[in-house]
């Protein structure tokens, strides 16, 4: 039996649809009219314990809509979540009592005391016993570095210091679980870095499954062995990270700035599977699998005197629009 | 036996997040002292310019009207938390972390804040209190003194009970402070006597929101007993009875419409 079942889940938001101004703004208070906005389709899955997840993709894709109903936040329309064996509907304290999250964009701590506090009062909420709290503390504090300002007030913490702290605070009362919904967002690449080795560390010492969303290629890379992608509130894709970077990885982008006596036809006499957008910049794509990037480079430095360039991968933007447009062939 | 202690945990975090705003919660109880006096002396003012209202005098009234303010005061000092539930923190979002607990949401609610503001209300109560007492020859009882603090109890568990309702309204309907205003200021009402409203009002209030029945009957019964035509203990019973209803109404709605609750984007 999976640690987490998710069956046939589907949220929608009812929205009284409202004309623009003022005029048709009055209009709406007395004919109400709904139109139904469809956040989660029919969406399915299971998750074993010890597996690390990230579930994807782009804004208003209904990640987060997801992720907070299997929180127990927000109540499904359709379909059933079920945690070790509990429905979260009907067992919200319990399953509380088993998860963790971490909202980059929220804090959870007590805003205007010093950090201990709110470990101290959180070890009373989730009724951690002494001893298993002093192991957590210790580990916890030691893998974040959060011993420098344990006494400091929440609101003076810089927002390195408070994702840390609210990591380990989501984390002290042992959870199975941990949902992680952007947990990097904003971060330098630093702080980004710790919070990356702590996942993996702590996946590692507590076997602790992790689900997280970000927009952050990197983190998905360093992290997880299986992604769920989604758009429009369905699921695109489940399975292997490998596969997918198969699929579509190998993808690079060059970018340079436009210029004058550019010729496409000179790169696409050089391979003609690369994909050239031109708008301000000028955009190449195209597949490590056909295209031998050193030579293409020589070329565009050595013809044009190019010096100015960025290379990049293929964002999991771009991947959801491939999927999406494989998607719709198969359908037709 | 957790949730108390749980409780008072929460309320030294209030207090302390309270105090490290010094200067704000002490001016915030200063205003209330001030209001509070303003208020209780304009009333001296009205009513000293007649000898007696349906036979109350001055003092009497101002027993009442300390009575009831100790009540609200009280119900402030506690659940003031729920007023934020009403006007913001639905509409912003910020209770998911609520959710994410294994404690109950109202619990958490009313936990969160202590608000130290309701001194000053409290304090200016308790001194009109003592003070029109000082100058009444009031009937001092076992039955009388228990009929009052279970009357001033059972107010504010009302007023609390109003707020619970119309606060857990907000998870339907984003933002319901406005009304609670309008059903908050009836209270103020229960700060005269019932005798000089009209009968729906007395009415109302000792049926509807049986503040009176809290407040009024207890407070005549230090001098009047005679009057109320009602064995004290079994006042007492039924203000016990008629609370807990109420209450425990509040809180199946409160846990009808949390079901509601949607988290804003983010």
């Amino acid at each position: 039996m999976a640690l987490i079942e998710v069956k046939n889940l589907s949220k929608t938001f009812k929205k009284p649809i409202r004309g623009n101004g003022l005029l048709s703004m009055i209009k709406t208070l007395f004919s109400r009219k709904y139109e139904n906005i469809e956040a989660v389709k029919d969406v399915s899955f299971s998750i074993e314990q010890g597996e690390i997840v990230g579930y994807i993709g782009a804004n208003g894709a209904g990640k987060s809509t997801t992720i907070k109903m299997m929180c127990g936040i927000l109540f499904p329309t359709e379909g059933e979540i079920i945690i070790d064996q509990k429905s979260v509907l009907k067992h919200r304290k319990e399953i509380n009592q088993e998860i963790g999250v971490v909202f980059g964009q929220k804090t959870q701590l007590w805003w205007d005391i010093p950090l201990i506090e709110t470990f101290k009062i959180l070890k009373a909420i989730y009724s951690v016993s002494d001893e298993d709290y002093k192991e957590r503390f210790n580990y916890l504090s030691e893998l974040l570095d959060l011993k420098s300002f344990m006494n400091q007030n929440v609101r003076s913490l810089s927002l390195g210091q408070r994702m840390r702290a609210d990591f380990a605070a989501s984390l002290i009362h042992n959870p199975k679980i941990l949902y992680l919904d952007e947990p990097t967002i904003g971060l330098d690449v630093l702080v980004k870095d710790k919070i990356r080795k702590a996942i993996k560390e702590l996946n590692h010492h507590y076997n602790t499954t992790v689900i997280l969303t970000t927009h952050d290629m990197k983190d998905i890379e360093e992290l997880c062995n299986r992604i769920i992608i989604i758009d429009k509130g369905s699921i695109l894709y489940d399975g292997n990270l490998e596969d997918i970077k198969f699929q579509f990885g190998n993808i690079k982008n060059i970018v340079f700035p436009r210029f004058e006596g550019f010729d496409e036809n000179k790169i696409k006499e050089f391979n003609d599977k690369i994909n050239i957008e031109v708008d301000e910049n000028i955009k190449l794509s195209f597949s490590l699998n056909d295209v031998n990037m050193d030579a293409l480079l020589l070329m565009l430095i050595g013809e044009y005197k190019i010096n100015d360039f960025k290379i990049f991968d293929i964002g999991i933007e771009e991947i959801t629009k491939e999927l999406y447009a494989k998607n719709e062939e198969t359908k037709k | 036996m957790k949730y108390i202690k749980l409780y008072f945990q929460y309320a030294k975090l209030s207090i302390m997040s309270k105090l490290s705003y010094k200067s704000n919660t002490i001016i915030g109880i200063a205003a209330f002292l001030f209001t509070e006096i303003t208020s209780i002396l304009t009333l001296f003012i009205i009513v000293s310019q007649v000898p007696s209202l349906e036979g109350w005098n001055m003092y009497q009234i101002g027993l009442l009207y300390g009575i009831t303010n100790l009540a609200i005061g009280l119900d402030h000092l506690f659940t003031d938390k729920l007023w934020n539930v009403a006007y913001f923190e639905v509409r912003s979002g910020t209770m998911d972390s609520l959710f994410l607990r294994p404690i109950p949401v109202l619990f958490q609610t009313i936990a969160l804040e202590i608000q130290l503001e309701a001194l000053g209300e409290i304090l200016t109560a308790i001194f009109l209190i003592i003070f029109c007492s000082c100058n009444l020859s009031l009937i001092v009882t076992f039955e009388s003194v228990l009929l009052l603090v279970v009357g001033i109890i059972g107010a504010a568990l009302l007023i609390t009970s109003f707020k619970i309702i119309i606060a857990s309204m907000a998870f339907a309907f984003k933002r319901t402070g406005p009304f609670l205003q309008i059903v908050y200021n009836f209270s103020n009402y229960s700060k005269y006597p019932l005798t000089i409203f009209p009968k729906i009002i007395r009415f109302a209030f000792t049926f509807l929101i049986p503040l009176g029945l809290c407040v009024f009957f207890p407070v005549t019964n230090l001098f009047n007993p005679s009057s109320i035509g009602i064995n004290p203990y079994l006042l007492v019973a039924i203000i016990i009875v008629v609370t807990a209803i109420i209450l425990t109404l509040a809180i199946l709605i409160w846990s009808k419409f949390a079901k509601r609750y949607e988290s804003t984007g983010s």
